[in-house]
């Protein structure tokens, strides 16, 4: 399998302050893949380093084949679309396929055309005048438009209201389907997404906390619940994510298919946001009861 | 990028229009009344020296607009003309598409950013050199009359908006306006440091560069003889020294001969001071050493100094989009 996005080691840094470090994460061809974090954890600057709009300063990435460059072969094959959305205010929607028509050498406006018909998003008014719903549907369909091989979302749904966030995903899952593209969407909440997405890169603290498939993940994870006891004999044959004691029982998330001897232990499957919520947590203030230890080394 | 370009600025290109438009017009009209007015002169004072007819004071050459504010007031409108499209279309350049985020659009389509760079600052470079050509062409028209008239083409504030250089200054003021932009990113400061960059250049161009493009000439004479230099030159300094080589005081509201007080030529010249006195053989041998120098350039050195001054201007214009390659295609975008 192809694999579209490759890094090693990668940081960047903005003066003493460390946005991203030590970054390796693997995307194969044709998944849609959640980039998860909290608030301030480098997805954006994961983003801006693959599309090539900001460099690293350490580390080394392959991003369809070759390091993001200013190189029209590079650039035709990544759709970036920036969190603030990103338009000429003053140009109308058929204004903006016009631009993409003289900037890109494969361009589809009928195809744009279509799809924004198709959403009710006006081709002759200023972007500036658009909903919020209606300027990002435009953005994302001006970025597909070109054709890339791999897009980049940065948080496109958080402006969104519910439905045109279910719209826009939809457009986007259309399009995956359709030209069989890989798809890289950052969001700081996975629920948003879950129903699109199969592949999981969680950032948090600058640090890439998981990177995989989301059913190999799932797999690979574990909820245990039992008595409050020492969990030294869990943590010889699993990684423990994340530990909560309450007054009689301690339930852990561990990683890791080694069989659990102790049946004391209660063994059941994990979801896909709790799992995230563990991984993440190491940032969060504790909410929980008596949590006593959290996170541990990928 | 062409298209993009040409959508972007079609406003701006609508309203410079209209401004080079009020500009020519306001040339034209006080222009012609500057050439009447001129043939008026030549006219009127071809046989007298005195006053002429209607009005005309041939003694002081006539005066056109007769010392009125109108020349030197169309004249500071020209000076800063230049600057205004490296601050209204230079300045934004690079600077709104950061401040509107525009540049993350522009950048992941299927061109380089040197691309984008070139093609758009291309353009923006020509509009300037043409709106800096047309106000310098209609300018120099404009001027002629008062140039025959005082020879004042190769001073400050004449030379600096006639014929080629203000082509250069608004090429300058172009390059400066997008470098600022590309540098600080912000549309307000950057067109803060354009306007304040370009008086700079002009200012330091003008008093400390400009005089040495070529070394001057000095005539050095007797303090009796009579020396002229011929065409519109350019007077740098003059005056007068003492056989000790001091420089001579100047005249002020006292007897001057020779362009220095009475007072301080040898006795013998006293006689100087009343209005039927002339050189006395005396004063003329006591004035043995006193010597009045010109330093000037030479009218015919004009157009050398033109080419300099442009080639200065568009030497500065490249190594500022040289630095805004530099800073677009290296930093983070």
């Amino acid at each position: 399998m192809t694999t579209v996005i490759q890094t090693r080691g990668l940081g960047k840094q903005f003066g003493r302050v460390t946005a991203l470090s030590d970054c390796d994460v693997t995307v194969p061809e044709g998944r849609i893949c959640a980039l998860i974090g909290p608030n301030g954890a480098g997805k954006t600057t994961l983003l801006r380093l693959l599309s090539g709009l900001a460099r690293p300063t350490e580390g080394e990435m392959s991003v369809l084949g070759s390091t993001p460059r200013q190189d029209p072969a590079f650039l035709a094959g990544v759709g970036f679309l920036a969190q603030e959305i990103p338009l000429y205010r003053r140009f109308t929607a058929e204004e903006h396929i016009s631009i993409g028509a003289h900037l890109n050498r494969r361009w589809d406006p009928a195809l744009v055309r279509d799809r924004l018909k198709s959403l009710n998003v006006p081709l002759d008014r200023a972007a500036g005048s658009l909903s919020g719903g209606q300027r990002a549907q435009l953005a994302l369909t001006l970025t597909l438009a070109k054709k890339p091989r791999l897009v980049l979302l940065d948080e496109p749904v958080a402006a969104l209201d519910p439905l045109a966030r279910r719209h826009f995903l939809a457009t986007m899952a259309d399009a995956v389907a359709d030209d069989g593209l890989t798809v890289v969407l950052s969001s700081h909440l996975v629920a948003d997404m879950e129903r699109v997405v199969d592949h999981l890169i969680l950032l948090s603290a600058s640090h890439v906390q998981l990177c995989g498939d989301i059913d190999a993940l799932l797999a690979e994870h574990r909820v245990l619940v039992g008595p409050r006891k020492d969990t030294a004999a869990i943590a010889r044959t699993h990684t423990i994510v994340q530990t909560v004691h309450t007054a009689r029982q301690t339930t852990l998330l561990v990683r890791g298919n080694a069989p659990v001897i102790d049946p004391a232990w209660e063994s059941s499957e994990v979801g896909l946001e709790e799992m995230v919520l563990a991984y993440m947590g190491q940032d969060a203030a504790p909410a929980i009861s008596d949590l006593t230890s959290v996170g541990g080394e990928t | 990028m062409t298209w993009l370009t040409w959508r972007q600025y079609r406003a701006q290109f609508a309203v410079g229009t209209a401004i080079l438009a009020a500009l020519c017009l306001l040339l034209v009209l006080t222009g012609l009344q500057l050439v009447s007015q001129y043939h008026t002169i030549i006219t009127e004072c071809a046989s007298s020296t005195g006053n002429g007819q209607n009005g005309v004071n041939c003694s002081t050459g006539g005066g056109l607009f007769a010392g009125g504010p109108t020349v030197g007031f169309v004249s500071l409108i020209l000076l800063a003309t230049p600057v205004l499209a490296g601050l209204f279309l230079g300045a934004p350049m690079v600077a709104a598409e950061f401040e509107a985020g525009t540049t993350q659009f522009a950048w992941m389509q299927g061109i380089t950013r040197a691309r984008w760079l070139a093609v758009k600052a291309g353009w923006l470079l020509l509009a300037a050199a043409a709106w800096g050509g047309v106000l310098a062409a209609l300018t120099t028209w404009w001027a002629s009359p008062t140039n025959a008239e005082h020879g004042s083409e190769f001073y400050p504030g004449r030379f600096d908006v006639l014929y080629l250089v203000p082509v250069a200054y608004a090429v300058l003021a172009m390059a400066l306006g997008i470098c600022a932009g590309a540098l600080i990113r912000r549309t307000v400061p950057a067109m803060a440091v354009t306007l304040g960059g370009f008086i700079a250049a002009r200012v330091a161009v003008t008093l400390w560069l400009r005089p040495h493009y070529l070394s001057a000439v000095t005539v050095t004479r007797n303090l009796t003889a009579q020396f002229q230099p011929t065409g519109s030159y350019w007077l740098i300094s003059q005056g007068e020294r003492n056989p000790a080589g001091q420089l001579m005081p100047a005249p002020a509201n006292q007897p001057v001969a020779f362009g220095v007080p009475i007072s301080s030529l040898p006795k013998a010249c006293g006689g100087l001071a009343s209005p039927t006195g002339g050189v006395t053989a005396s004063c003329r041998a006591a004035l043995t050493g006193f010597r009045s120098f010109v330093t000037y350039q030479p009218a015919s050195r004009f157009w050398t100094f033109q080419g300099i001054e442009t080639g200065v201007f568009v030497v500065l214009a490249a190594i500022l989009l040289t630095v805004t390659a530099v800073v677009l295609i290296r930093r983070d975008a």
